[in-house]
């Protein structure tokens, strides 16, 4: 059987000395891989900013559609929508609608994660692991973007 | 291009089949497809208010995945639509959020049209 090229843990063990496995995984950045029935039921445990790291630089391609009187915030990639009757309004609420949108997918995975919409759970997972400021420094555009994620990156 | 108000768009979320999502304070609606496909939406609540051409296109195209003849039919019919559709609508002319928002911020370009001002979709 192959090596596992990162640590893993029987379940029996790990829940047994959950505290020490959280120490590490924590305060040593070591992600872990839990293991039950051989093998065959694995999760992974990793520290959610870590997590956020790894997932990258993900960002969300937003469009602008304006009317005489509005404005539209379009994630065609996600296929959610934004509407103000400023951009500053819209994107307030494009980004309440992500929320939304992620706590729906991560509330029942198993649902979305069949579907098409599988395709939207690293950027949805990154969106939900990152602050407000990041989460808006996300959307491709916003002002002010680079420096939001630069912050981020100083905070981990 | 006719378009509905909020409060037609909301009954054709129910003739078509959509199914509220309890789970959040916002009106977002759900439709699963055959296919196991799962579309989401969500309707304001301001009822009589008619909605702007664009946001309804983007509503068509991004979301329910439908043309708007097809729409109008779903309302007209009592029944709901088929998909996939057969002339879906495409999607809305837009701008990049960085271009629509360094116009606002460095040409001063808004949606004041009405105070002569030019809008960023028209400069761009």
């Amino acid at each position: 059987m192959r090596e596992p090229l990162v640590p893993t843990i029987d379940f029996s063990p790990a829940k047994s000395h959950l505290s020490d496995v959280m120490t590490q995984v924590f305060h040593g950045r070591q992600p872990q891989l839990v293991s039950r029935h051989r093998g065959k039921e694995q999760m992974l445990l990793v520290r959610p900013d870590d997590l956020a790291m790894m997932l990258g630089d993900l960002r969300i391609d937003v469009q602008a559609t304006y009317d005489s009187d509005d404005v539209t915030l379009r994630a065609p990639d996600l296929g959610v929508l934004g509407f103000g009757e400023t951009l500053d309004e819209a994107m307030d609420d494009l980004l309440d609608e992500l929320r939304v949108y992620a706590a729906s997918f991560f509330r029942e995975p198993a649902r979305f994660m069949s579907t098409s919409r599988a395709s939207h759970a690293a950027t949805l997972l990154r969106f939900a692991l990152a602050s407000e400021d990041g989460q808006r420094a996300m959307l491709c555009g916003v002002p002010g973007a680079a420096e939001a994620r630069r912050g981020e990156a100083a905070r981990r | 291009m006719r378009t509905p108000s909020w409060d037609e768009l909301r009954e054709f979320l129910r003739v078509d089949g959509w199914t509220a999502d309890r789970s959040t304070a916002h009106d977002s609606f759900e439709k699963a497809l055959p296919d196991g496909e799962i579309l989401r939406t969500h309707a304001s609540r301001s009822g009589l208010k008619t909605i702007s051409p664009g946001r309804f296109k983007a509503i068509l195209s991004d979301q329910l995945h439908l043309g708007e003849a097809e729409f109008w039919e779903v309302l007209r019919s009592r029944t709901p639509a088929r998909r996939p559709s057969r002339a879906p609508e495409p999607a809305p002319a837009s701008l990049p959020l960085r271009i629509a928002a360094a116009l606002e911020r460095e040409l001063g370009l808004d949606r004041t049209r009405s105070q002569g001002s030019m809008s960023p979709e028209h400069a761009a």
